[in-house]
């Protein structure tokens, strides 16, 4: 990924709907991209993009929920698509064609997801607010972003972060 | 300390061992699985503003928007004298507040600017989904011409943060073109055929 100049952005991985307990809230799609010194992250739906800016000096914290792939919406579709095929199995003719067909649309559906990966949360934190970083719901997406972010966020903010575990294990180490 | 950074889940508070660990912790409250990255600034202390120095002598300069408070220094667009508390810093420039105003209405100020009308995407649109979605094709009557007055229309116009290039207007120019140029075809044949 070549790095941002003034004015200029580098698109960052994933993208994807804000979601509120693991169900799409919203039909914008959110992309995040890298300015020099912000993330921006753009909400478009369609034509209209409206953007947000999170300096990296700013932000607090990242806080990544892991959403396991057996959630509520999951089990629906799967129960749906069993019964689309047991309905496929025991009717004929057109009906039978019309079932095979929404079952191959929600059988492909359930593999794109599955595939795509396990789903999380993410939410920034500044001192005044706190945003859901929707282009990061996935977990690969997500951890694929915090390794970008994290060492950008870090430089812009030099004190060294007060981890009292942390700090006295590398403390051992260095002795 | 530890109250400050929350679960996404439960909102219970993430105790301080549970940061900046290479691993997944649990959280305390819900069990759910959490990676906690967090930064100095959640640490640092909150900058308190600059206060504006009140005019002690006559022959001080005052502020422009509060004549009582001294002038710290003169806006880089106007010119007009600021106190610290009207002196606003954007992108390394000294602004008042009415240009900072202005500045953001107008979009002259790239950092400020929160939307964009996709004109470029728009015109797309037209030209390309009712070709794509096969039985709305005849609606290219309407829109070829619509997209191509919006490609003129907006040929200068700023089309979003990340715009690179304009790939998607002269897209939308040549192909409303071609759609223009074909229904002028399929008139002409049709007027051959009744005559």
């Amino acid at each position: 990924m070549s790095s941002p100049s003034k004015n200029r952005y580098a698109k960052l991985p994933g993208r994807g709907r804000r979601r509120r307990t693991g169900v799409t809230a919203s039909p914008a799609f959110t992309k995040g991209y890298l300015g020099e010194d912000h993330l921006l992250v753009v909400e478009s739906d369609g034509f209209l993009e409206k953007y947000k800016r999170f300096y990296f000096k700013d932000i607090q914290a990242i806080v990544v929920q892991k959403i396991p792939y057996w959630r509520p919406t999951i089990y629906v579709t799967h129960i749906g698509l069993v019964l689309l095929l047991i309905l496929a199995a025991l009717t004929d003719s057109a009906i039978q064609i019309v079932m095979v067909v929404l079952s191959i649309v929600v059988g492909l559906m359930v593999s794109i997801d599955a595939l795509r990966g396990k789903l999380c949360f993410t939410e920034i934190r500044t001192s005044v607010q706190k945003d859901q970083l929707a282009f990061m719901g996935r977990w690969r997406v997500a951890l694929k972003c915090l390794q970008i972010l994290k060492p950008l966020i870090e430089a812009a903010q030099p004190q060294p972060v007060p981890n009292p575990d942390h700090a006295s294990q590398t403390s051992v180490e260095n002795r | 300390m530890s109250a400050l950074v929350l679960c996404p889940k439960c909102s219970g508070s993430l105790p301080e061992t549970l940061w900046n660990q290479s691993d997944l912790q649990a959280c305390p409250g819900c069990e759910s699985s959490l990676k906690i990255e967090v930064f100095p600034a959640l640490l640092r202390q909150a900058n308190q503003g600059k206060p504006g120095e009140r005019v002690v002598a006559e022959s001080e300069a005052g502020c422009f928007f509060h004549p009582q408070k001294k002038a710290v220094l003169s806006c880089e667009n106007c010119g007009r004298f600021v106190c610290a508390l009207c002196d606003m810093e954007m992108e390394g420039t000294h602004l008042c507040p009415a240009c900072l105003e202005s500045g953001a209405r107008k979009g002259r100020i790239k950092s400020l600017q929160n939307e964009q009308m996709r004109y470029d995407k728009l015109a797309f649109a037209l030209v390309f989904y009712p070709v794509a979605l096969l039985v709305f094709f005849w609606f290219t009557i309407f829109t070829a011409p619509a997209a191509i007055f919006i490609v003129i229309r907006f040929w200068n116009a700023p089309m979003g943060l990340m715009q690179k290039g304009r790939g998607y207007l002269w897209a939308a120019l040549i192909i409303g073109i071609i759609e223009i140029m074909a229904w002028i075809v399929i008139l002409i044949y049709f007027l051959r055929q009744i005559n």
